[in-house]
């Protein structure tokens, strides 16, 4: 379902009425037939999909738990007969157990979610060295039709089973709050994704209708619908004329365009879930946050602690943890520590999960070189200046650098910002090659445009540019005003109730005006000339 | 309870506020701005002196110029028509002008798509532009009510409002301009260059033929106009206006709807002309030149048509028996002038 | 327990371990002091923790760390 729609207003309207109108005990399962239909709008067929990952997850973590659980209860009864081998034997007996079907769970979701995923790009890498020896190779130019979010299930309830294994959490009993976990809707395309201890809280608990919660809601969807459908589709046609322009325009117009993709990417993400969590607020449960401000980070890592959270988080509990602790690399971090000394030892396993980490980040966000080649590229900055940490205290300190000023932390600010943009425009404008083709163009083209329309040359409209402009600016005070408060309870202190009415109203009649055209919605009524 | 009631207390508030900024926008469009079709003021100014109307859809609106009429015939003429409009529409402005003024003559323009326009599957164009053409709030809200489908309302809104934002912000920037202007007694003559009408080339283009499913909506708002003209007294002359030859010699069942419209002229004891079948049709109007494309007649046409059939409304007011200068049908035209050809 | 405390002190010397109780939660540790922390504490008391050790109430505070410890020790989890 477009979430763009006069349908998806209407749907939202009736999950409000239906949730708080019937039994509380019953919200759960509104919210499930909801994001069932939801997800059969997207197609029957990949119903199949979700199914299967829900139905296995399902089972699996309730094998593991039952497995878990009995293994405990034997020991516990038989805790005076057994020697400490024979119940560390046991244990590593049923260990296997519990893995195997762990083992078999995650090859089955991962495998499903990399054949749709990644399928062509596996072909293209066979033909170009099937080409290269000579041969004609696979034909890839059929489509398979990618089940809706399935890179966000799959990561959501793998997650969960995980924890299930590692005991930290216990395995759902019933099915249907399971499957409503992997396909509840606020999430399936664009996330957050949640852990299950959190959101089952959220999901299953009783919501009483509050008028707080609904006030605050009603306000965060406005504002997504805001920041997504009047900046980022404004802004992304820009984006797209520069994208395939660039080699055309001055160095400072390309510049301009990457930084107006920052702003796109920021509006329509974030927008997107301020949609969601508004939503879901309105419904008494609380999501986890994806964005903190992001381009308010002063170095890179802390940028991909503040953008896209829950992804981050993800990688961090079930990649980066596990094979950082992971036996081979600890002896490996051990090795290490002996031929090359401390810092290595203590260094060398976290990168090497890191460079795992990172890959998987850039192949999760597209299957291909360039994507592959950004989360190389992210990661190497997240490395090096792990490895440069305590080297760059000591340069601070010979410098007498005040971390503590403003005109510091101004300057750490911008400079990450800039980096993250140059790294995020990479893999978009087209292959990887045209990301170093606009690079280059930034750096190498100095020529300064002569007048204003060949600054801007995308610009059709003035007033719409003063429109973007305007809203960026607003989106950026609101945020320097979160830093201390949310910016809804700075409006309930600062302003009064019909002037809170009325800023929704104005950002309700900007919407109507310039996102619903913008995100293509307009009706098409054209003045036939007869 | 506290809680639902301040929910609703808000969301009201909300939708209220909404409501009456949408209705100023709404109302500054209708009353401004940037579209042609309004003569809803005109009209009024008009009204009480109007003797003679024209009621059609976009064929009569670019071919009945007023002035032209008022010369030939001696009459206060107004061109009630405009694109796309349907018989509903039509019916709707004509009972209001018929209310407030001594009309005695009424002009009906019909053509090969006023009877088989289907109003949903063809969208709201021609209404909306009623829409505009209506003054007064409860007027507008009775049509659009009475004209306009559910699934439509959305859509509605969303462009009636942005096109008032639209003349706010012309507004604010120095450059709206009201509305008129273009207008003579409700004919719009054309302002751009003419869009051609194709050559006429047998091998290149095929054989058309226009639907001819009569929709009953249609055909009840057309009985619905004769018999309001019955009650109030008016003559009524059922016209079609000249299409170009390219048209004619493309299209094979023109005399699929001149056979209706005449057998309805006949039940309904009026008079019905189709002026394509003008035996001097084709001296009288050149593809280039006197049309705008295929099917509308351009300024100079206009000119040349409101002459001809004001020449042959005195003619029938003056008891000629005016049909000699017509041709029986389609078929008998072309095998008429067919035989011409050959002889000569 | 001191030699928990060396570990703890060599990572990050500014904080006070017998007060300090929300070492995880409060972020006080990153993702990579936690690492170091780890590896240092499977060496030193030679125990295998994997991730399912890898929880807030084992490692908030000095205290919850030496307690995990010594379960890991005597039950071999």
């Amino acid at each position: 379902m477009d979430i763009l729609s006069f349908g998806f207003l209407m749907f939202t309207v009736l999950l409000i009425v239906l949730y708080y109108a019937f039994p509380k005990k019953y919200q759960w399962i509104i919210l499930l037939l909801f994001s069932m239909f939801f997800y059969c709008l997207g197609g029957i067929k990949s119903v199949l999909f979700i199914l299967i990952t829900a139905s296995s997850t399902y089972g699996a973590a309730r094998y593991i738990q039952q497995n878990n659980d009995h293994q405990k209860k034997y020991i516990k009864e038989h805790k005076s007969e057994l020697s400490k081998e024979e119940k560390n034997e046991f244990k590593a007996m049923e260990k296997k157990k519990r893995k195997r079907i762990l083992i078999l769970t995650l090859v089955l979701n991962f495998g499903i979610l990399c054949s749709f995923k990644y399928i062509h790009f596996a072909i293209d890498q066979i033909n170009t060295i099937a080409n290269v020896l000579g041969n004609s190779g696979i034909d890839n130019s059929f489509r398979w039709i990618i089940p809706l979010g399935i890179s966000f299930y799959t990561f959501q309830s793998m997650g969960y089973l995980l924890d299930v294994y590692w005991n930290k959490c216990t395995a759902e009993k019933n099915y249907l709050k399971v499957l409503l976990f992997t396909s509840f809707f606020p999430q399936i395309t664009q996330g957050p994704i949640s852990n299950f201890n959190q959101l089952s809280g959220e999901l299953f608990k009783e919501h009483s209708f509050d008028y707080h919660n609904y006030s605050w809601g009603a306000q965060r969807m406005i504002w997504g619908f805001f920041k997504k459908m009047v900046l980022a589709n404004m802004l992304s046609v820009f984006v797209q004329d520069v994208f395939a322009n660039y080699s055309q325009y001055s160095g400072i117009t390309t510049l301009i365009g990457a930084f107006m993709y920052s702003a796109q990417i920021y509006t329509d993400f974030s927008g997107y879930m301020d949609i969601m969590c508004g939503l879901c607020e309105i419904l008494g449960i609380r999501l986890t946050e994806n964005f903190e401000r992001p381009y308010f980070s002063k170095s890179i890592a802390e940028y991909w602690r503040r953008w896209h959270i829950s992804l981050g988080a993800w990688f961090k509990n079930y990649i980066y943890y596990p094979m950082a602790m992971a036996k081979w690399n600890q002896k490996l971090g051990r090795l290490a520590k002996e031929k090359l000394g401390k810092s290595f030892g203590n260094y060398l396993p976290a990168s090497v999960a890191l460079v795992v980490v990172w890959l998987a980040t850039g192949l999760w966000h597209g299957a291909s070189w360039a994507y592959i080649a950004w989360g190389g590229v992210n990661g190497l900055f997240i490395i090096f200046s792990m490895w440069m940490e305590h080297i760059y205290e000591k340069w601070k300190k010979v410098l007498r650098i005040n971390e503590s000023t403003w005109l510091w932390r101004a300057f750490q600010t911008i400079r990450t910002f800039i980096l993250v943009t140059f790294i995020k425009v990479l893999p978009e404008v087209g292959t990887l090659s045209d990301g170093f083709g606009l690079w280059k163009q930034v750096f190498t083209n100095h020529h300064i445009p002569a007048s204003y329309g060949e600054l801007l040359p995308f610009v059709t409209s003035d007033l719409e540019l003063l429109v973007i402009i305007l809203g960026l600016v607003l989106v950026f005070v609101t945020s320097l005003i979160q830093r201390k408060l949310p910016i809804r309870a700075w409006l309930e202190q600062k302003t009064s109730y019909p002037v809170r009415i009325l800023i929704y109203c104005i950002l309700f009649f900007l919407i109507m005006y310039y996102g619903v055209p913008a995100s293509g919605k307009a009706g098409g009524f054209m003045y036939a000339q007869f | 309870m506290h809680n639902f009631k301040q929910a609703f207390k808000t969301t009201f508030c909300f939708l209220l506020t909404i409501a009456v900024i949408s209705f100023g926008l709404m109302e500054f469009y209708f009353r401004s701005t940037n579209y042609y079709y309004q003569d809803g003021d005109i009209r009024e100014e008009f009204a009480g002196t109007i003797d003679y109307a024209i009621s059609g859809a976009s064929h009569g609106m670019r071919a009945f110029n007023a002035e032209r009429i008022n010369e030939n015939l001696n009459v206060s003429s107004y061109n009630l028509c405009s694109s796309r409009m349907t018989m509903k529409g039509r019916y709707d402005i004509l009972k209001e002008e018929l209310a407030r003024n001594p009309i005695q003559t009424v002009v009906i323009e019909l053509s090969y798509d006023s009877m088989s326009r289907n109003r949903k599957e063809e969208g709201p164009e021609g209404d909306i532009y009623v829409l505009g053409r209506l003054n007064g709030i409860s007027n507008r809200l009775k049509f659009f009510f009475s004209s306009f489908y559910l699934s439509e309302y959305p859509n509605m809104y969303y462009d009636t409002v942005s096109r008032g934002c639209y003349g706010v912000i012309c507004m604010l920037t120095g450059k709206l301009q009201l509305q008129q202007a273009s207008t003579i007694r409700g004919y719009f003559p054309y302002s751009e260059p003419d869009q051609g009408v194709p050559e006429l080339t047998k091998e290149l283009y095929d054989s058309d033929t226009f639907d001819t499913t009569v929709n009953d909506y249609n055909e009840e708002y057309l009985n619905k106009t004769l018999d309001l003209c019955e009650e109030y007294g008016t003559k009524v002359i059922l016209v079609t206006t000249p299409l170009s030859e390219f048209t004619i010699y493309r299209c094979t069942n023109l005399d699929d709807f001149y056979h209706y419209y005449s057998d309805l002229a006949r039940e309904r004891n009026i008079e019905y002309y189709d002026f394509n079948l003008l035996k001097n049709k084709t001296e009288l109007f050149h593809d280039q030149g006197s049309f705008y494309d295929e099917a509308h007649l351009n300024n100079a046409g206009a000119e040349a048509f409101s002459n001809v059939f004001c020449d042959i409304m005195t003619k029938a007011d003056n008891g000629e028996d005016v049909s000699e200068y017509f041709y029986s049908s389609y078929q008998d035209r072309d095998e008429i002038r067919s035989a011409h050809l050959v002889s000569d | 327990m001191e030699e928990l405390l060396e570990i703890l002190n060599d990572i990050n010397p500014d904080v006070d371990y017998e007060t300090e109780d929300n070492l995880i939660d409060g972020k006080v540790y990153d993702s990579f002091s936690i690492i170091t922390l780890i590896s240092n504490i499977s060496d030193e008391f030679d125990i295998e923790l994997g991730p399912e050790h890898l929880i807030p109430e084992n490692f908030n505070s000095a205290q919850a760390m030496w307690e995990m410890i010594q379960r890991i020790q005597e039950e071999g989890e």
